[in-house]
């Protein structure tokens, strides 16, 4: 009789790197997002490219549905279905080459965003985007969601990074997207995989574009006592066509949150909103513009605006920013965060009607987010426990990311889709444009095995109600 | 939680704990445990989701495989600090292994060291025998044996190494105020020569030092175990003692002792009797390296060494004290500190982890022994004795022509060359 | 409503509607269309099997500008000189300057992913592109991407359709980011000396230096003579930002070389240089390559050929002006070729129609890219050809 699916995987692997108890596959039921859990039926974590490979041509040939998984940090439900087989990337973490001349690097899908970027600096180099997960999440899990983080706001998020890769497809078959010499002719594959996560297949290694450092870097921290000033100020700066290299927002309740933490960056605890502002380029271009920064903030009714003195301080102010989200978990066990991006100038707007829809709920959102793209993250921290609370918290972010859509904005700026965002897709997406989604995940991965039920909602999909997809038939 | 499945346990007490944790992933780089066994359920975020299902009831706290993960950590508490949400996963950890211990029996090594560390009776003889063992050559010559045994003995073999230094007398002003002393077991035991050190240079730095008879054991190793009321009763002992003494600080040198003296508060926190004289106790330990940092601590005389720094969990992670011991090492002239690549990740000592999982803390330590080659330092100081011997006993078998030391003896040494 | 208010005259007479029923009847008839903006470019790519064209002209006018926002909804028989003309009214502009005349249309733009001079600093179309609306070979609308600056909503259909030639779809309306025109923008040349040990001792640390120019190329001599701007090769660059920037840029070049500053029309003179020629082709590779190679490039001229290198970006730009000239365009196409080994680095906008086949057949016909193809024209009849497919 031929073995099951388990020994045959660690054949390849190695009997210590495939999962099969359901006690020790717990952990892999969730992503960044614990609300959602999806129960795997196996996971395997492959050391090597060829490994790698080996893995996705056996479950090809088995017919069996897989979820790549990187870091597990994603906020949207991405890295997890039920029944499936999950193939842990975090093992491939070598950084393959670095072309310091030409500014570009190699590597593969484990690396963790900030190795990358502690790798290159000495060098003088860096990798800009910086999503604020960058301590944990890898550069495979920044690819399949097209990550942003503060510093996308000058820079460009993942997608404007990337140069090329190497995807192994649902088939096993191996290919090359985009170019790591030039630039290249004919569709842009290299665009549509990035972002598509792990609906297209596992990106095995990873061509980046690095930045050479910025000749000066000044970080402004403007204080509000209003959070509808901290607006205004933001969609000024915006419109006086200075770019900033980062213009992050926090609101009181955050702020205080962050004061409370090890990451306590001296941020005023009694400030309602504050800005943090990020100039950067040649020191002379970069101090005229710091000037006319602070006269915005100023005029805008900002308290005070304090200058960083030096790096040290510089760091301290990003930690509290990007450590944010992490603790949340000081007021309540549960977290729900919205990913949704609206037109810049109606930000103020927008966050009166986030605070009324709150009051009308009477649930506390906070709001932390890359101001200057209009990416808002509401917050709401709550216990899912209490079934009441839980439903008034739902009720709450459908209306604001109602309002976020009415607006003109999106549903997600950097999170992806995953299984959290899928029924608002139909409300931003017509029919035939879901339909051509699903045509182009189709070419693909035709027997929707990689990250089943993702993204796009089954049923908008023309073609598929017939086709039966990948099932899980094991034989261990 | 709707329905607890383990109620009154220890570990559903800490159930506010693990719902600060939300997943977010930022402790899993920092993990020795994770990154060597590269498997989630070995990182803090998956442990604390273990420990949340078994409180969900999802995962039996008599599974096998959820033993195995919690086993796997090394309490090195490299997680704690890098937590945004605070959890406070050493406690966490503690609490799983307390309620664990009823469905599981800890492993017969680890047992019969626990055993022997809360006797003082046995401990001393154990603790002698060992010292006479580590000044024959026998330990060197077995310990380029494989397996627990080797390492067992290059460990002892380590403790043997320590700088030569000539022999002063203090001057004892104690404007400072009065210190007692931890004796501490392993430091008692093989460490002797430490713990003469750390008196000598608090004396140099104006402390006076008081006795404190009657302290025993620390209750670390038995608390990380899970043995919680072994841990509690050894901290009665002690509590009782240092009172007694009426000293104003008391003085540990080993991190590991220091880190769950200054939770004696947290540890008694429901006993109604012992809680507040717990706490104030806890409030007065001090790592010696802090209170030598508070007096300056005064210049000695040259050494012309080159050294390197390795910071203890317990030190850096659960004490959260950094800054302390490099500033010992300042004090010292001709010393040349060379920083050591990831000073901050664990040598995979752990207490008795490195006995009772020797594979994965061969794994933890290999990483360490390549970034202290790569400095050149001929010494190594560190300031918690697990650390002294793992990392000793590496060097050895690595044939790295380096030594372990407490950075005490080193200021001590120095002091000496000074003539004080 | 707020969003109507927002929605000024699309002074276009075709619509998404129109496009719609043009697609539909060319599909029932089987009868493929050759897909037009404004003609100014139709030479370019290999040549199509259709009788029919469909031309975007006349859809044309600005969607939704809130100029608050810096972003731009247009449809996409919008000229850039149009563009430029709306965004400046709010100081503010577009900074995509493909080669060629700003005639030609935004959709033309996207659809070919054509970029020019200042894409070293702000980027390639699909860089600028925040989201389309486009119909496919069904006659289906279809929408990708959003009208935000940032947007991860669904798989990338912008993306996909950015520089796919039509063939996936006919663009109908473009969403792009804008930018707030520089306080300062000048351009200034560097004559390079007349031999190549010179410039190249010149040239290699000068492009390593740190400078950040919103644009920078390489002309060679026949270029600059076309530009009037002497007889030798040159270095032409434009700084733009704050004033302070721009004047510490320039007194750092100065320093090292002697500059001399030119209008900054001389780039719309560069851009349309090439319109009429017979053959462009450009060269990509790694920016550090064409560091150490740009000055033998731009020293050995054979006649007639005019070529431009950005070296940050990592293209040279072939250009050979007479059309007549097919024998020298070809012997120098295939000496490019061969000099350069993976062919991927090798793009080709503009040839002599029977040269096409011989030197790139078809840049679409791995499986994927058919898979799309199949799937988004199923009849075909969607610029076929131009691409090769
Ligand atoms: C505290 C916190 C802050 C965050 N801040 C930001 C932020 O500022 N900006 C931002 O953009 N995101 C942010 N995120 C979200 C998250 O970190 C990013 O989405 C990140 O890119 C996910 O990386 P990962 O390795 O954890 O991927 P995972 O969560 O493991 O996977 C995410 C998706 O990618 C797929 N995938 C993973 N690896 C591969 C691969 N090699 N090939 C193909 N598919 C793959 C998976 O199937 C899944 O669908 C934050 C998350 C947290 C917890
Ligand atoms: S860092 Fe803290 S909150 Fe985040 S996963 Fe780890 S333990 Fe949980
Ligand atoms: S205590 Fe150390 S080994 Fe255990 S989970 Fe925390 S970091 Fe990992």
């Amino acid at each position: 009789m031929r073995s099951g699916i388990a020994e045959r995987l660690a054949e390849i692997v190695g009997e210590r790197h495939v999962l099969s108890r359901p006690s020790e596959l717990l952990v892999y039921n969730s992503d960044g997002l614990p609300g959602y859990r999806r129960q795997p039926r196996l996971a395997v974590f492959p050391g090597t490219r060829e490994e790698t490979i080996a893995v996705v041509r056996l479950l090809a040939d088995e017919g069996l549905p897989f979820v790549p998984r990187g870091a597990g940090t994603g906020l949207s439900g991405g890295a997890l279905a039920d029944d499936i087989v999950v193939i842990g990337l975090h093992r491939l973490k070598k950084i393959l080459s670095l072309d310091v001349e030409n500014r570009r690097a190699t590597v593969e899908p484990g690396v963790v965003n900030l190795r990358l970027n502690k790798h290159v600096a000495p060098h003088g180099l860096l990798y800009a985007p910086d999503p604020s997960s960058e301590a944990a999440c890898t550069i495979g899990g920044n690819v399949a969601e097209n990550a942003g983080g503060p510093h996308c706001l000058k820079y460009g998020v993942t997608l404007n990074h990337v140069l090329a890769m190497t995807v192994v497809l649902p088939s096993g078959e191996l290919v090359e997207l985009g170019s790591k010499v030039g630039e290249r002719d004919g569709y842009d594959l290299r665009g549509a995989f990035i972002g598509s996560e792990g609906c297209f297949g596992l990106a095995l290694d990873i061509t980046v574009k690095l930045m050479t450092k910025p000749q000066a870097v000044r970080t402004l921290l403007a204080d509000f006592t209003s959070v509808d000033q901290a607006a205004h100020v933001t969609s000024a700066i915006i419109a006086s066509g200075i770019v900033p290299a980062a213009l992050e927002f926090m609101d009181g309740p955050t702020i205080r949150v962050v004061e409370d933490s090890i990451y306590a960056a001296g941020y005023p605890r009694d400030a309602e909103a504050i800005l943090l502002i990020e100039l950067d380029g040649l020191e002379a271009g970069v101090s005229a513009d710091l000037e006319a920064v602070r006269r915005i903030c100023l005029d805008g009714g900002a308290r005070n605006v304090k200058v960083a003195r030096d790096d040290a301080e510089r760091m301290k102010l990003w930690q509290g920013r990007k450590k944010a989200f992490g603790a949340m978990g000081r007021l309540a066990p549960h977290l729900i965060v919205q990913d949704a991006v609206i037109p810049r100038t109606r930000l103020p707007d927008i966050l009166a009607t986030i605070r009324a829809i709150g009051e009308k709920y009477g649930v506390v959102v906070c709001n932390v987010f890359h101001a200057g793209d209009g990416n808002l993250h509401p917050n709401i921290a709550y216990s899912a426990d209490d079934p009441a609370e839980s439903e008034r918290v739902h009720k709450a972010m459908t209306e604001i990311m109602q309002a976020c859509i009415d607006a003109g904005g999106s549903i997600t700026g950097e999170h992806g889709v995953g299984l959290d965002k899928m029924g608002y897709m139909e409300s931003i997406f017509s029919e035939s444009s879901l339909n051509a989604m699903c045509e182009l995940r189709a070419v693909f991965d035709p027997e929707r095995r990689s990250n089943p039920g993702k993204v796009v909602p089954v049923h908008a999909c023309k073609e598929w109600h017939a086709v039966p997809g990948g099932r899980l038939r094991m034989d261990t | 939680m709707p329905g607890c499945a383990l109620p009154g346990t220890p570990l559903a007490d800490a159930l506010p704990g693990i719902n600060a944790c939300v997943h977010c992933g930022f402790c899993l780089q920092a993990c020795p445990t994770y990154l060597n066994l590269e498997d989630e359920n070995d990182s803090p975020r998956g442990r604390i989701f273990l420990m949340r299902s078994l409180l969900e009831g999802t995962v039996k706290p008599d599974d096998p495989s959820v033993q195995q993960h919690i086993d796997q950590c090394l309490g090195c508490r490299a997680c704690e600090p890098v937590c945004p949400s605070g959890v406070p996963y050493g406690q966490l950890l503690e609490a799983t292994r307390a309620t664990l211990r009823e469905y599981a029996p800890v492993p017969f090594v680890a047992r019969a060291i626990l055993f022997v560390f809360a006797r003082e009776w046995l401990l001393r003889p154990a603790m002698f025998f060992s010292r006479i063992l580590a000044a024959t050559p026998i330990p060197t010559l077995l310990s380029g044996m494989s397996g627990r045994l080797g390492f067992a003995m290059a460990m002892l073999a380590s403790t043997g190494r320590s700088i030569e230094r000539s022999r002063y007398q203090p001057v004892m002003r104690g404007e400072r105020g009065n210190v007692a002393t931890l004796r501490g077991c392993v430091m008692d035991g093989l460490f002797t020569a430490t713990n003469g050190a750390t008196r000598r240079v608090l004396a140099v730095n104006g402390y006076a030092i008081v006795a404190a008879p009657g302290q025993s054991c620390c209750g670390a190793l038995h608390a990380h175990a899970g043995d919680l009321e072994t841990a509690r009763s050894l901290a009665r002992r002690n509590i009782a003692a240092f009172d007694r003494s009426g000293a104003e600080f008391i003085a540990v040198n080993a991190a590991g002792c220091g880190a769950i003296m200054k939770e004696y508060g947290h540890l008694l926190k429901d006993d109604p009797e012992w809680r507040e004289r717990a706490a104030s106790t806890s409030a007065r330990v001090k790592d010696v390296s802090e209170l030598l940092a508070a007096a300056g601590p005064r210049e000695g005389g040259p050494l012309p060494i080159r050294v390197t720094y390795d910071a203890p969990c317990h030190l850096q992670h659960a004490q959260r004290v950094t800054q302390a011991p490099l500033s010992v090492l300042a004090a010292i002239p001709g010393l040349e500190l060379v920083p050591l690549h990831d000073s901050d990740q664990c040598c995979g000592s752990a207490g008795i982890y490195n006995l009772i999982e020797p594979e994965t803390s061969d794994a933890v330590l290999a990483p360490k022994l390549a970034n202290i080659r790569a400095t050149g330092a001929a010494w190594v100081a560190t300031g918690n004795p697990g650390c002294l011997m793992q990392i000793g006993a590496g060097l050895i078998r690595a044939e790295i022509p380096a030594r372990a030391i407490h950075p005490v003896d080193l200021l001590d040494a120095s002091y000496a060359a000074f003539g004080q | 409503m707020a969003r109507r208010a927002r929605r000024p005259i699309a002074d276009g007479h075709v619509s998404t509607a129109a496009v719609v029923s043009a697609i539909k009847e060319s599909g029932s008839t089987r009868s493929p269309l050759r897909i037009a903006g404004r003609s100014t470019w139709l030479d370019a790519g290999r040549p199509v099997r259709a009788n029919k064209t469909l031309s975007l002209r006349d859809d044309s006018g600005v969607v939704i500008y809130v100029p608050g926002d810096l972003t731009l909804t247009v449809r996409a028989g919008t000229s850039l000189s149009e563009i430029e003309r709306v965004t400046r009214e709010h100081d503010q502009w577009l900074p995509l300057d493909p080669y060629g005349s700003n005639d030609g249309t935004i959709g033309a733009t996207i659809a070919t992913a054509s970029a020019g001079p200042l894409a070293s600093s702000f980027g390639l179309p699909r860089d600028l592109l925040l989201g389309l609306e486009f119909v496919n070979g069904r006659g289906e609308v279809v929408r990708g991407g959003g009208k935000v600056v940032k947007n991860v909503a669904g798989f990338d259909l912008s993306r996909l359709l950015t520089g796919s030639w039509g063939t996936l779809g006919v663009i109908t309306e473009v969403t792009v980011r804008l930018y707030a025109c520089p306080q300062a923008d000048r351009s200034f040349v560097i004559r390079l000396a007349a031999n190549e040990k010179e410039s190249n001792a010149f040239l290699r640390p000068f492009l390593a230096a740190s400078f950040s120019p919103y644009a920078l190329e390489l002309l060679s001599a026949s270029a600059a003579f076309a530009l009037g701007l002497g007889e030798r090769a040159v270095c032409l660059m434009r700084f733009g930002g704050n004033t302070a920037a721009v004047d510490a840029q320039l007194n750092a070049v100065s320093r090292i070389a002697g500059v001399e500053e030119v209008e900054t029309s001389v780039w719309e003179a560069l851009r349309t240089l090439e319109m009429g020629s017979g053959c462009v082709i450009r060269v990509t590779g790694l920016p550090g390559e064409f560091r150490s190679v740009s000055a033998s490039m731009l020293m050995e001229q054979p006649s007639g050929i005019l070529n431009y290198i950005d070296p940050a970006r990592g293209v040279l730009r072939l250009v050979v002006r007479a059309p007549n000239e097919h024998e020298e365009s070809k012997e120098s196409v295939f000496g490019i070729s061969t000099d350069m080994p993976p062919n991927e680095r090798v793009v080709y906008e503009t040839l002599p129609a029977d040269v096409w086949s011989e030197v790139s057949p078809s840049v679409v016909a791995d499986p994927l890219s058919r898979g799309i193809r199949k799937a988004y024209d199923p009849h075909d009849i969607l610029n076929p050809g131009i691409l090769g497919d």
